[in-house]
């Protein structure tokens, strides 16, 4: 079979399984918000690891951190990835305490969550429009990404279009049919899929070209790629920026949000949290020496081109059958992200917006989210159609625009004395700073990147504010009261 | 894992959040020293070209070996902060 047909029936059977599971999903589930949004409340260890970590890894390993150590070696993933397996995980430990408020009231999404918290709509809105903004350019990607690999991949015979089209449609689908039970499921396998390959294709480069040695060899004459650099943009200003801005963005990802909360119990998000490391050293680090191997491999690759650098190896390197596997990771990394995102806007458009302020029933926003899913997919596949060279650089920066309501979002659950009104300034100032940086609307001091004078200043005016404002001691109570409480249990048993 | 048995039913509320403001605290250093462990490291070995140890850079062994530690001091940190029940 030609290189082409392989890749083709690869990713027709991958896109058969997610159907299947998406329908499988779907007969599995019962009606109602709760089912559709979070699964009933249900998710497991293994599904609930792999929907989060499949959500929250997105086709950056594969195709960014492949591309970066390409050109500067294993800098951007030492920088990146130091501290971050460490810190990223704790955002378990909050995720924890906002299950268990979200379980006792029947809370759906982060919006809502918050909106309860403060008892502030104003909060809410700003909430919402933040996580839409930040997260419809990432959808977008998810699409083009999709289109483009298979572009490649088949050699034109797959255009652009048709790819983009075939990613939204499968997405789109167990999306609509299986909700998150759907989504977590998918994931699941997408997750398996895209850890395999990396493994696989780390493990099986140096047995083809004769040994883990001769690819030592390469890299003898390239000692600045194993050498940790401290110039930009990997100094100790990129350093810190890019520590603060991922190790606090998972906290601050709704879609991240919405799976924590959709637990079953407690003990599943505290598996999830210590697994997270693990699993991070299973994709990055392969991801980081297939791109600085391929440096000394296939050399001479200009800026984005290194991006590809993975899938280059492996058509050029290993067995077709390896190569048609490279894609179906590639979709499944793709699409395991989109989803997730897809589903939670879908979710707070329904909630937030239609059920809290046109009244529907329980039954409706479920019809209505399905209908939202659908119609994003179908906006976002239209403008992917579209020429817009700035979008890789918007959602690049949805980091640093999550991240930004980072101190609103803990804050709140770990000070009663916090208000709406510092949360509200705090959530539009870190706003307003993180996209003057976006824009260039002032300069970068010692390296320090939007994201650090965001958070800095969120977490400042949100202090400051919250003192200076009257208390809510009721709305405070009545969720800071299950966290006195949860505080007692860490000590003392139950009676 | 903690041994919860020994946990006595019978704590006051101030024995209990004294309890739990230890236990943060032990948290708390455990979070501070895996953060600055690969300062140190960095700090410690500084930028001088590392030899290459079978094309795995001692800087990745490192690594792999912080994200085992990772996961041990998570645990770690769950076991102390986490509630004995958390149906």
């Amino acid at each position: 079979m030609s290189q082409t047909g392989m890749v083709l029936t690869g990713s027709i059977v991958f896109i058969a399984l997610m159907v299947f599971l998406g329908r499988a999903a779907a007969a599995r589930s019962g009606s109602g918000p709760e089912e559709y949004f979070l699964a009933g409340r249900g998710l497991r260890r293994w599904v609930l690891f792999a929907s989060i970590f499949g959500t929250n890894v997105s086709a950056l390993v594969m195709l960014g951190v492949a591309g970066s150590s390409y050109h500067r070696g294993i800098s951007f993933g030492l920088m990146f990835l130091g501290a971050i397996m460490f810190t990223m995980p704790l955002s378990f430990y909050f995720g924890y305490r906002c299950w268990l408020v979200a379980k006792k009231f029947g809370i759906v999404s982060p919006v809502e969550f918050y909106r309860e918290r403060f008892q502030s709509d104003g909060l809410a809105i700003i909430l919402f429009l933040g996580f839409v903004t930040w997260t419809i350019p990432l959808i977008l990607t998810g699409v083009i990404g999709g289109g483009r690999a298979l572009e490649n991949f088949t050699n034109g015979t797959v255009p652009y279009w048709v790819g983009g089209l075939a990613v939204a449609v499968v997405v789109g689908y167990y999306t609509w049919a299986g909700g998150m039970r759907g989504t977590a499921w998918t994931n699941t396998a997408q997750t398996a899929f895209f850890m395999a390959f990396l493994v696989l294709a780390v493990i099986l480069l140096p047995v083809v070209l004769g040994g883990i040695g001769e690819l030592g060899s390469g890299l003898r004459e390239r000692p600045d790629l194993i050498v940790r650099s401290w110039s930009a943009p990997t100094d100790v200003g990129g350093t810190i920026s890019g520590f603060l801005g991922f190790a606090l963005m998972t906290f601050g990802l709704p879609y991240v949000w919405i799976r924590m909360v959709s637990a079953q119990s407690g003990r599943d998000l505290r598996f999830s949290g210590v697994a997270y490391p693990l699993a991070m050293i299973l994709t990055w680090i392969p991801a980081i020496l297939l791109g600085v191997w391929g440096a000394t491999l296939i050399p001479g690759l200009e800026g984005p081109a290194a991006d590809s650098i993975i899938f280059m190896l492996t058509a050029q390197y290993l067995p077709v059958w390896l190569s048609a596997f490279g894609l179906v990771a590639l979709l499944a990394i793709v699409m395991s992200s989109m989803d997730a995102q897809i589903l939670t806007l879908s979710n707070m458009l329904s909630r937030d917006v239609v059920a809290r302020y046109w009244r529907t029933n329980e039954q409706k926003q479920v019809t209505y989210a399905r209908v939202f899913v659908l119609v994003m997919l179908a906006i976002t596949y239209a403008v992917s159609l579209l020429d817009l060279p700035g979008v890789f650089d918007v959602a690049s920066f949805a980091v640093s625009g999550f991240a930004g309501f980072y101190p609103v979002l803990v804050g709140a659950i770990f000070w009663r004395r916090a208000t709406k009104w510092g949360a509200i300034a705090s959530a539009l100032s870190a706003q307003a700073v993180v996209v003057a940086g976006f824009l260039n609307w002032y300069p970068t001091v010692a390296g320090l990147q939007p994201v650090v004078w965001g958070v800095l200043t969120g977490a400042v005016v949100f202090v400051v504010v919250s003192l200076l404002t009257p208390k809510q001691d009721e709305a405070a109570a009545r969720f800071h009261d299950i966290w006195s409480a949860m505080n007692r249990r860490t000590v003392t048993r139950p009676r | 894992m903690l041994d919860r048995s020994s946990r006595s039913p019978e704590l006051s509320a101030g024995e209990a959040g004294r309890r739990f403001r230890r236990r943060a605290v032990l948290a708390s250093m455990i979070a501070v020293m895996m953060l600055a462990l690969p300062w140190i490291a960095v700090v410690a070995t500084g930028p001088v070209a590392e030899t290459v140890i079978g094309a795995i850079p001692l800087q990745l062994a490192c690594f792999i070996a912080y994200g085992v530690i990772s996961a041990g001091a998570l645990w770690a940190i769950f076991a102390l902060l986490w509630p004995a029940t958390d149906q």
